[in-house]
């Protein structure tokens, strides 16, 4: 049978260079375990594991012989002797509070749990990321409970106290001394407040701040002024080298923007076209509709080609701007430079030019210059006063300097980890270790914490109050949800400490900060409570409106009207008595910001610029670790990476072109080296990356001083893990001209691309039964969505009749269902953190990843598509349980405990479970997962805090059971038992359940409810002609469906 | 031909198809009955740290239960009172009493009173009151007369298929919303019938829905 598939559907998908050159081990298809699996599966002796399995069954064995198995344990109930008012035991509470997480500030969510905070989500009140999360925000929970952090402060490796370091720290940071201090990137209006009174020289190192972008506004005549984008509006966006989507700047807002300018309503399509031009393969470049690859250094130049044409396609130079000097370079790509400065000029006023980090300023003034005079500026690019206070601050160079000549006799390093992520050339490291006095406040020892004279224990932003002001000039206050698990201090009480000289609470000098800003006529006391409540103090001011207009002079914005005078954004205010709290504020008035681009030092600049040749290295911030802050959470060390599906690693990143060429293969582990240092990488062989250039992602390879899970020895392992620490050879610059040498040894990578892959040819005794390859992921343009809607409805294969009687009908009542939709999803990996937060699921180590035994129960699946391997698009697709209406693993489970609920669950009953894994091998999607080991015990063995983290209202699982996919049914149950309690006809309300992926979901891509009743959200979007179902042809009724994915390309480059 | 089994073996069929079914049935029952929650668990009456009477304040002095159980009604839990609670009246009744030193303490330390927990479900299985209550399920179909125990002892096994009794066939126990509280009523004696839908299963107390106990895995194991 060989029926033809839609014909927009013909684009090949596959998921790796292997399997498309049918290089694929088939063992992996055949057996749960994949390629060299068996080689690890025995470790020599008896390993620790073994060992305390052994102890502990003879433990549970003379206890129940002693106890006479007769009873339970005796169980303590221990309620608090003075309880809150609004506390019940065992109901969740909900807190707002905001934080700066991977270089963004965000408004978070907080659950917490009878007093330990379990889960971060979105505050869905924060304009900055509307209920969003991404993956480092879902994570950040799991850093508090970090196993690793510092319990006191140490000095010199020893054990002190909080007492002695101030004694210490009164003379060394005493009058007289030379004190510098080092902060990350600073928008916390009282900590900015805190340093000022410091009088310190500052200086900023944060691999999250902006850099390049700051410089690039300081070449446009903006200096102190920032961008935020505001996508959902745009027509065209057109990015170069910013992984907008992934990891730069506030992606969670973007997210959410770029997928409302991409909404499909029934078979009308209005979707944003995304034009991309990066050397690295990113998940933004895996949703672009137009995507161009290109070697770093070439991507200016290639801007500066697209803007000649634009100021030749009728738009006016800005007053005051050389652009003649340019060196435009449109690397042999002339038609792709047309088509996107054709559709920037047809789209003036609804495009934005984003321009990544990695490019150097010019390039970013350019890019100003452009959303400037294309009148972008206001729509969706918006400019404000710097929210940071740290933007005059000098950079960590400047302060190596400044120890080189002695100048620093004192240095306090405020968070961040300099050592390892400043530039590799300045040896920072050492640098610190010359200054007579120096302290680094931080979670963890690491890399910098070896240098200092003190380490001093910082608190979480869960444990500490604190401000913020998000990038759209939101400002929230940052509660607490706990005292301090350990003996730790706020950034901003050591610096009122160092200042003052007096011990603060953190709450104080918050209330003192927050004042200053004014309360627009409130009594202080109610719009303190009302702030805390609601987690922000209200939408920000704009102050765009004179930029908008074209590029206007330096004259012409002086008088501009309409620019209001900034509320505490760029001034202090005057401070207020404490006693004058129950009174109204006035804020002070700073000075007016004024506005201007002024393009005088632009030429300049930007004539300096040169395109490099031969291979060249692009270091990028890494879609799990960040720049490595986060190397010690698990969860984010065993995520997949959006696009390498890598697990527990970074590598060296090739093309197939690229690779081939230098003679190199997956594992090869080569020597990389820049301005003639060297670090050993393992090289990954990646379709999509740009050729001649090597992607090295930071963060990685910091053994056992990044904490126990980034040395990755935590559990027995078999397998090297960690990846490679690309700081070694890291300058100033995100790119730099690299030679690579040597293919000197093998590293086992371990990409969960791979896993659960079914081959659809079967050999029978009647002889091989093809089926058709079809695609999972139904795709078309907007033309072909156009001209066939129901594109996606595939035909079945095999007649859709059944010899069986439905044994349940789903007609009545509630009926969950989900929809995902793929259009908008752009392959984030917060869901599956978030999933890992609300279901205690646990982490299983990369040798079990390995061979295929990851819990994550939701997992992105990623597929390439089309014909040429060095330059293929890649699609994205969360799969979980799909709760199949007559489900194949039901059927064969010998115990019946996995089962269908009346309202369309696929229930599972641990207790019931047995192990036999008839159930994951039946199943079509391969989403149950099975614990091999005591995965709980195990993790919380290696961190006992993380057992403050779980879940109470979902078991904690144990070894030999089945788990996966459950719907969150402790939140439809919870839904359901209040409205058995309080709704007359016992009726949910549409909204009322949302699963932890929708919750998290940064765009929105996910919904969920009753399929019953016609009238909800989830219904409406499974009556889009989009809709469809996975691998139909089995008659398994999948309850969660997919909304087709639609593209935009530019027609004139098809 | 010499006999290989003596005479006496002719009485071994009898005694095999006696004495056989007689010790199955009896290791059927002492299994059926010893090793079921019927006997390991109903009676279970562990020590209190402080003597409190159930039959002496719910009985004698006959405080509602929700006085001190107050999030019944709203939550999973029927939570065990804070010692503030205890403080309302012990601050000037029996306020030197030997007996309540420890609820003495525990006010003014803010430490815990240490309760031993009675009603044992596994972590596994997801028990909330509010449910219940809200179904007009009364406290003594589960807890028994709290109210005539010194010392609190577990009056039913709470085992799955005693669970599964009720929630297949809930008419029996239910009562008016009213009564939940009520110790004395006995809803095998009492003539209440809950109205009823078009197939005979009983509504809610306010007779607006069918009274659907989940009797599906997931009702209670999450």
């Amino acid at each position: 049978m060989n029926r033809r598939l839609n014909i927009v559907d013909s684009k090949p998908q596959w998921r790796s260079i292997e399997e498309r050159a049918g290089e694929h081990d088939e063992q992996l298809a055949e057996t749960e375990s994949p390629n060299g699996a068996r080689a690890w599966e025995q470790t020599e002796g008896l390993s620790r594991r073994g060992f305390m399995g052994a102890a502990g069954t003879t433990l549970a064995a003379t206890s129940a012989l002693l106890t006479g198995c007769i009873r339970k344990p005796v169980e303590n109930i221990v309620p608090l002797a003075d309880r809150p008012e609004d506390r019940i035991p065992g109901a969740p509470l909900y807190y707002n509070t905001a934080a700066r997480i991977g270089g963004t500030v965000m408004g978070l969510r907080v659950t917490s749990q009878d007093g330990r905070p379990t889960k971060v989500d979105g505050n869905p009140d924060h304009p900055a990321n509307d209920g969003g999360a991404n993956a480092f925000a879902q994570a950040s929970i799991m850093e508090l409970y970090d196993p690793d952090r510092l319990h006191a402060p140490t000095k010199g490796g020893a054990e002190g106290t909080w007492e002695e370091f101030q004694t210490w720290a009164k003379t060394a940071f005493g009058s007289g001394k030379k004190v510098a201090v080092l902060v990350e990137e600073n928008q916390s209006p009282s900590l900015g407040k805190a340093l000022e009174a410091l009088g310190a020289r500052v200086f900023v190192h944060d691999m999250g701040r902006a850099n390049n972008a700051i410089a690039g506004a300081a070449l446009s005549g903006m200096a102190g002024w920032r961008a935020w984008l505001d996508l959902s509006k745009a027509a065209v966006i057109a990015s170069f080298d910013s992984d907008f989507l992934g990891v730069e700047g506030d992606v969670v807002r973007n997210t959410k923007n770029y997928a409302r300018s991409r909404k499909v309503v029934g078979d009308k399509a209005d979707l944003s076209r995304l034009y991309m031009v990066e050397p690295n393969f990113t998940n933004t470049g895996a949703n672009a509709d137009n995507r161009l690859r290109l070697k770093p250094s070439q991507v200016g130049p290639f801007l500066a080609a697209v803007a000649k044409k634009v100021f030749a396609g009728g738009v006016a130079t800005p007053k005051g701007a050389d652009v003649s000097g340019l060196k435009a370079d449109d690397a042999g790509q002339a038609a792709f430079a047309d088509a996107l400065a054709k559709d920037l000029v047809k789209n003036r006023g609804r495009g934005a030019v984003l321009v990544g980090e990695s490019q150097p300023a010019w390039v970013h003034a350019l890019g100003n210059m452009l959303n400037g005079a294309l009148g972008n500026v206001g729509a969706t690019v918006h400019w404000i006063p710097s929210p940071a206070t740290t933007d005059t601050a000098e950079g960590v160079d400047a302060l190596a300097a400044a120890i080189k000549g002695r100048q620093v006799d004192s240095l306090l390093i405020l968070g961040g980890n300099p050592a390892l992520t400043a530039p590799a050339g300045l040896g920072f490291g050492e640098l610190i270790g010359t200054v007579a006095n120096s302290a680094h406040l931080t979670l963890r020892a690491d890399e910098t914490s070896a240098h200092t004279t003190w380490t001093l224990p910082v608190s979480h932003f869960l444990e500490s109050w604190g401000d913020h002001v998000a990038s759209d000039g939101t400002y929230a206050i940052q509660q607490p949800l706990i005292a301090p698990l350990f003996g730790t201090w706020s950034p901003l009480q050591l610096v009122h400490f160092l200042a003052e000289g007096k011990v603060v609470s953190g709450n104080e000098l918050v209330k003192a900060s927050a004042k200053a800003r004014g309360t627009k006529g409130e009594a202080f006391d109610k719009a303190w409570n009302r702030w805390l409540h609601d987690g922000h103090s209200g939408a920000p001011e704009r102050f765009d409106a004179p930029l908008a207009q074209g590029a206007p002079a330096p004259a012409d914005v002086a008088e501009a009207d309409g620019v209001e005078p900034t509320e505490g954004a760029t001034g202090d205010g005057s401070s207020e008595d404490g006693a004058a709290m129950a009174e109204a504020v006035v804020a002070p008035t700073p000075a007016k910001p004024t506005a201007r681009w002024d393009w005088s030092k632009f030429g300049a600049a930007a004539s300096k610029a040169k395109a490099g040749s031969g291979f060249e290295v692009a270091f990028a911030l890494c879609p799990k670790l960040f720049d490595g802050r986060f190397a010690n959470l698990a969860w984010l060390q065993e995520l997949p990476d959006p696009v390498t599906k890598l697990s527990w690693d970074n590598a060296l990143l090739l093309s197939p072109a690229t690779a081939s060429a230098k003679g190199l293969k997956r594992g090869d582990i080569v020597s990389v080296t820049v301005e003639g240092r060297s670090v050993d990488a393992g090289v990954f062989v990646l379709p999509g990356v740009a050729d001649d250039t090597g992607i090295f992602t930071v963060g990685h390879g910091r053994g056992k001083v990044g904490g126990r899970f980034a040395a990755a020895d935590w559990n027995d392992y078999t397998v090297p893990a960690g990846g490679f620490n690309a700081y070694a050879i890291k300058g100033a610059d995100w790119f730099a001209s690299a030679e690579v040498s040597g293919a000197k040894g093998e590293y086992h990578f371990v990409t969960t691309q791979e896993h659960g892959r079914l081959d659809p040819t079967v050999e029978t005794p009647f002889g091989a039964v093809h089926y058709d390859r079809r695609p999972l992921v139904h795709e078309a343009t907007v033309e072909e969505f156009a001209a066939e809607p129901t594109f996606a409805q595939e035909k079945p294969l095999f007649p859709l009749e059944s010899l069986f009687e439905p044994p349940v009908s789903y007609e009545h009542g509630h009926q969950w269902g989900m929809t995902i939709d793929l259009t908008t999803c752009v392959g984030c990996n917060a869901c599956t953190i978030a999933c890992q937060a609300e279901n205690n699921i646990q982490v299983a180590g990369k040798d079990r990843v390995a061979v295929g035994r990851e819990l994550h129960w939701i997992r992105l699946d990623r597929y390439f598509t089309g014909e040429d391997e060095n330059n293929p698009e890649a699609v994205f697709q969360p799969i979980g349980c799909q709760h199949c209406e007559t489900a194949p693993c039901e059927t064969v489970c010998p115990v019946g405990a996995t089962s269908h609920s009346p309202d369309g669950l696929n229930d599972m009953a641990y207790n019931r479970c047995i192990g036999t894994r008839y159930c994951a091998n039946n199943c079509p999607f391969k989403v149950r997962r099975f614990n091999f080991f005591n995965f709980s015990r195990e993790n919380h063995e290696a961190n006992t805090l993380l057992q403050m983290q779980q879940n109470q209202n979902v078991t904690v699982r144990f070894r030999g059971v089945i788990e996966k996919c459950t719907y969150c049914t402790q939140r439809v149950q919870k839904a359901k038992i209040a409205a058995k309690r309080s709704s007359p006809d016992g009726k949910i309300a549409d909204g009322a359940i949302v699963p932890a992926c929708a919750e998290t979901c940064p765009a929105d891509a996910i919904t969920f409810g009753d399929i019953n009743d016609p009238n909800t959200a989830v219904s409406k979007m499974k009556a889009s002609p989009r809709n469809y179902a996975l691998l139909q042809d089995l008659n398994i009724h999948p309850r969660t469906t997919f909304l087709a994915k639609l593209r935009n390309p530019n027609p004139e480059l098809a | 031909m010499a006999v290989i089994f003596p005479r006496w073996t002719n009485l071994m069929p009898t005694v095999v198809a006696v004495v056989v079914p007689i010790v199955l049935a009896a290791v059927v029952g002492v299994v059926w009955y010893w090793f079921s929650p019927w006997f390991t668990d109903v009676g279970y009456q562990p020590e209190q740290p402080v003597a409190f009477s159930h039959q002496l304040h719910a009985g004698q002095m006959g405080m509602d239960c929700r006085y001190c159980h107050n999030t019944v009604e709203r939550a999973a839990m029927a939570a065990v009172p804070p010692t503030n609670t205890c403080m309302n009246c012990h601050k000037v009744v029996k306020a030197d009493s030997e007996k309540l030193t420890l609820v003495r303490e525990s006010a003014e330390t803010g430490e815990a009173i240490e309760w031993v927990r009675v009603h044992m479900l596994p972590d596994y299985a997801y028990f909330d009151h509010s449910a219940h209550l809200a179904a007009g399920v009364g406290c003594n179909t589960c807890h028994g007369r709290i109210d005539q125990m010194e010392v609190v002892t577990q009056n039913q096994p709470l085992s799955m298929s005693w669970c599964l009794d009720c929630h297949r066939n809930p008419g029996p126990n239910l009562r008016p919303p009213e009564e939940i509280t009520n110790m004395a009523w006995d809803t095998a004696t009492a003539d209440y019938h809950r109205e009823t839908d078009e197939n005979g299963h009983p509504m809610d107390p306010t007779g607006t829905r069918t009274l659907q106990p989940p009797d599906n895995c997931g009702g209670c194991h999450r």
